[in-house]
């Protein structure tokens, strides 16, 4: 900002590489601290922990994380634009007993995709059009809806479990493995994978950025930022809907209630990741990070015998020294 | 002023500080004494901004001293400077929107005594304050509602509430339309002993205010310039090493066919409809007090605002109902007033900030292309960074200021709309601002360039439109054009109750 105008112009022309490595090294920071909790703790449980290190108990961790893993992809577009989805967990019990209802009448497979678009359509109408549109309070309306969608799926379901353990179709998705990978585990890995490119390499991502970084600038710049948003919050409901199939399919069994808590689960996984809660600035990466860490977590705890209790009292710990690290950092890079 | 005898009010002495790799200040000193009132000038990111936020305690230096008195002052955090009569109005914001312009004002003193708060008791208490600042408006009405230039007035007032014994200007003058008054009121503060540092662009002002100047250039005091130095040639070369020279580019007027058409245009501020053309080569001032309408004019046209009758349209084609995107397509291109507020992300890079505009949602993004036109906009519209990945935010506001103009003129609009261009921005930068205008112009663009800035707009504009209280006053072409001309149809007729 003070130094002569030749060296750093000159400094500048260098290509795309040097500017693309310090971006890398520049995103990396954010969710260096999650990074290294992690690797704290497989080295803690690999020490301890004589079950840890095998590739069954890290097929069981992925495999518990798939649905929390989707949740939370499906978040990180919507923390980056700035708001929250508090109706994931309304949302997944929604689909899962939507999906229910409709073996009745539906062969499984087009049950299944029938309650993700009937999971979308309600995030669109629902969240997308009061949010993007009509400029309503996303802590609001993401509470009603969540609260909305749950009550309904109660109401379909008599507030009970429904069992879906005589449709074969869905039993093979939640249970079966091809190549001793578990099906749900392909299924979250390529969601993700697709999100990340979508993030990264299409327009849309970029714009999910700028909407984030500062929503009248992208408006003035002629971005749609009602329809962005309209947008992530459909992606997130569609995600959502298809973790509660996901998840319905591995228990075997329906719940209204499957997606309880999940809300604030999948905050916190993007939140460890280094996503700002202001919007504009985090990565799916961080994300993955983030899930991973909450999931090695479970299972350490799991293993160790200790109460399943202190996984929460640890995650909290975490996400609050991570993002008071952040908060650090940030505040005295500013001027 | 004469004098003190004693030590002086301000002495602050071989600062530095330093932000992660930047080195804002290097070794910066600035000596105020009681009565006095100081310019501190210099280019942008000369550290001007930096200095005045150590003296005001909002940051600790990283070495040299700040002495109060003769005392180190060691301040914690501003409310010690405050409790100590250092007041510091900053270029950044700091109004609580949702409060009221009065409890704004007394915001400091509401800190100072935790007691129930009357509205109405408070609306009194602030409303001498606000007077003396000039601004006439309902102490009750929420600060957050008032337009940038009225909200700088009301940060005016918070300082006076503060009963400053040395108060810091950061580039205010530039967001008032009728500097005068402030300085009147610098002028009383000064003869009861305060001092008062005034960081500002504006040659005139400091010519018209200080008593001397001290000039910082990357970081460090390069000169101090007495009363009878205080010339523009003085001042700039020092500031910048190098002479003014073409500072306003005067150009024959060339006018082609007409580019922009306003018809009886209404706008959210306006009641009453605006209607005029712009041709094709030509640079047209909109002059007008804060709250005229200049900015709702040039925003409704961008398709920020929606128009609340009439139209406008572009090349005979008429834009109904112009969203930012339909206006950008038409050719419209706005270099928005708040340039962090309204045009960057600051917390995005150089080369993210660039490439917002050519995002399309379904197209792959191309970060080769990316890079290269954000290397090519930081070499040829000279923005000193570190780099195109750097934050915007870590930029200063001139060098900000550049890269939305050529985020602006990128898209070769036919129509470029300029809302106060030069704003909190330095000599060196106005000069390389004004030739890209120029340019632009002489290009076949038709220009509309709203500022209160009067020698920028006689300077550049080939006719004045002058706005006041939302109707269109009158219009100067070059020859007509005076500071005179213009202030006299700006103040309407004579009616000044604004409240509304």
């Amino acid at each position: 900002m003070t130094l002569p105008d030749e060296r750093l112009t000159a400094a500048a022309p260098r290509g795309a590489a040097a500017g693309r490595a310090r971006d890398a090294v520049q995103a990396t920071s954010q969710y260096l601290g999650v990074l290294a909790v992690l690797v704290l703790a497989i080295v803690v449980l690999s020490v301890t922990q004589p079950q840890f290190l095998t590739v069954d108990n890290f097929m069981n961790i992925a495999e518990t994380n798939v649905v929390l893993l989707l949740v939370a992809t499906g978040m990180t577009f919507v923390l980056l634009t700035g708001g929250i989805d508090l109706s994931v967990g309304g949302m997944m019990g929604f689909s899962a007993i939507v999906c229910w209802k409709l073996l009745d009448v539906l062969p499984a497979p087009a049950a299944l995709l029938a309650a993700v678009a009937a999971s979308l359509a309600a995030g669109l109408l629902t969240n997308g059009l009061l949010i993007g549109r009509a400029g309503m309070s996303f802590l609001v309306v993401t509470i009603g809806t969540g609260t909305f969608l749950h009550g309904l799926a109660q109401i379909w379901s008599g507030g009970q479990s429904q069992t879906i353990f005589k449709h074969a179709f869905l039993v093979k998705l939640g249970a079966q493995r091809a190549g001793g990978v578990p099906i749900t585990v392909m299924i979250a890995v390529a969601v993700f994978a697709l999100a990340v490119l979508v993030l990264r390499y299409t327009g849309f991502g970029r714009m999910v950025y700028a909407v984030g970084g500062n929503p009248e600038a992208a408006r003035l710049a002629g971005i749609s930022v009602a329809g962005v948003r309209v947008a992530v919050y459909t992606l997130c409901a569609a995600l959502a809907g298809l973790a509660g199939v996901v998840g319905a399919a591995r228990l075997t069994s329906t719940s209204p209630d499957a997606g309880i808590g999940m809300e604030l689960t999948a905050g916190a996984a993007v939140l460890l990741g280094g996503t700002s809660f202001m919007g504009g600035r985090g990565s799916l990466l961080g994300t993955l990070l983030g899930v991973l860490f909450l999931g090695v977590l479970q299972n350490g705890v799991t293993l160790a015998g200790v109460s399943p209790f202190w996984s929460n009292v640890v995650s909290g710990v975490v996400l609050v020294v991570a993002i008071g690290i952040d908060r650090l950092r940030s505040g005295k890079a500013m001027p | 002023m004469a004098e003190a005898n004693t030590a002086p009010l301000l002495k602050a002495s071989g600062v530095a500080k330093r932000f992660g790799p930047v080195a804002a200040l290097r070794r910066a000193d600035l000596v105020v004494h009681r009565g006095e009132v100081v310019c501190l000038a210099g280019e942008n990111g000369s550290g001007k901004s930096t200095l005045a936020r150590i003296v005001a305690g909002a940051m600790p230096p990283d070495e040299g001293a700040v002495e109060l008195d003769g005392r180190p002052a060691a301040f914690g955090g501003p409310k010690d400077a405050l409790a100590a009569g250092v007041c510091l109005v900053s270029q950044e914001p700091t109004l609580v929107p949702g409060l009221s312009v009065a409890e704004n004002v007394l915001l400091p003193r509401l800190n100072r005594a935790a007691r129930t708060v009357r509205r109405t008791a408070l609306a009194a208490q602030a409303a001498p304050f606000l007077e003396r600042a000039g601004l006439r408006v309902d102490p009750l009405r929420t600060a957050g509602a008032l337009p940038p230039g009225e909200r700088e007035l009301v940060e005016v007032a918070k300082a006076l509430a503060a009963e400053p014994r040395l108060l810091i200007l950061d580039e205010v003058t530039t967001r008032l339309p009728d500097p005068e008054r402030l300085f009147a009121v610098v002028d009383g503060l000064a003869a009861q002993g305060c001092g008062v540092i005034v960081i500002t662009h504006r040659l005139r002002e400091i010519r018209r205010s200080c008593d001397r100047a001290t000039v910082l250039r990357d970081g460090s005091t390069v000169a101090e310039l007495g009363r009878d130095e205080l010339t523009d040639e003085r001042l700039s070369s020092a500031m910048v090493g190098r002479d003014l020279g073409e500072y306003f580019h005067k150009r024959p007027v060339a006018a082609g066919e007409v580019r922009l058409r306003v018809d009886r245009l209404v706008t959210d501020r306006s009641p009453h409809p605006l209607s005029f053309d712009v041709r094709a080569g030509e640079i047209v001032g909109v002059a007008g007090l804060v709250g005229a309408g200049r900015s709702e004019l040039l925003e409704t046209v961008a398709g920020a605002r929606r128009a609340r009758g009439g139209g406008f349209a572009v090349d005979g084609e008429r834009l109904n109902g112009a969203t930012p995107r339909t206006a950008r397509r038409a050719g419209v291109a706005l270099v928005p007033e708040d340039r962090f507020g309204q045009a960057l992300a600051g917390d995005h890079s150089i080369r993210d900030n660039l490439a917002v505009p050519w995002l399309r949602a379904l197209r792959r993004t191309d970060r080769a292309r990316d890079h290269d036109r954000a290397v090519r906009a930081v070499a040829g519209y000279r923005v000193r960074c570190h780099g195109v990945h750097v934050p915007v935010g870590t930029l200063s506001g001139g060098n900000a200021q550049k890269l939305v103009l050529a985020r602006a003129i990128g898209h070769a609009p036919k129509v470029l709309l300029l809302d106060e261009p030069t704003r909190g921005v330095d000599i060196g930068a106005r000069a390389d601002i004004y030739e890209l205008i120029g340019g632009l112009a002489e290009g076949g663009a038709a220009v509309v360039l709203a500022s209160s800035d009067l020698l920028e707009l006689l300077g550049l504009a080939d006719r004045i439109i002058v706005l006041a209280e939302g109707r269109q006053a009158g219009e100067l072409s070059r020859d007509e054009a005076s500071e005179e001309a213009i202030a006299l149809l700006a103040l309407g007729g004579g009616r000044t109750d604004d409240a509304a």
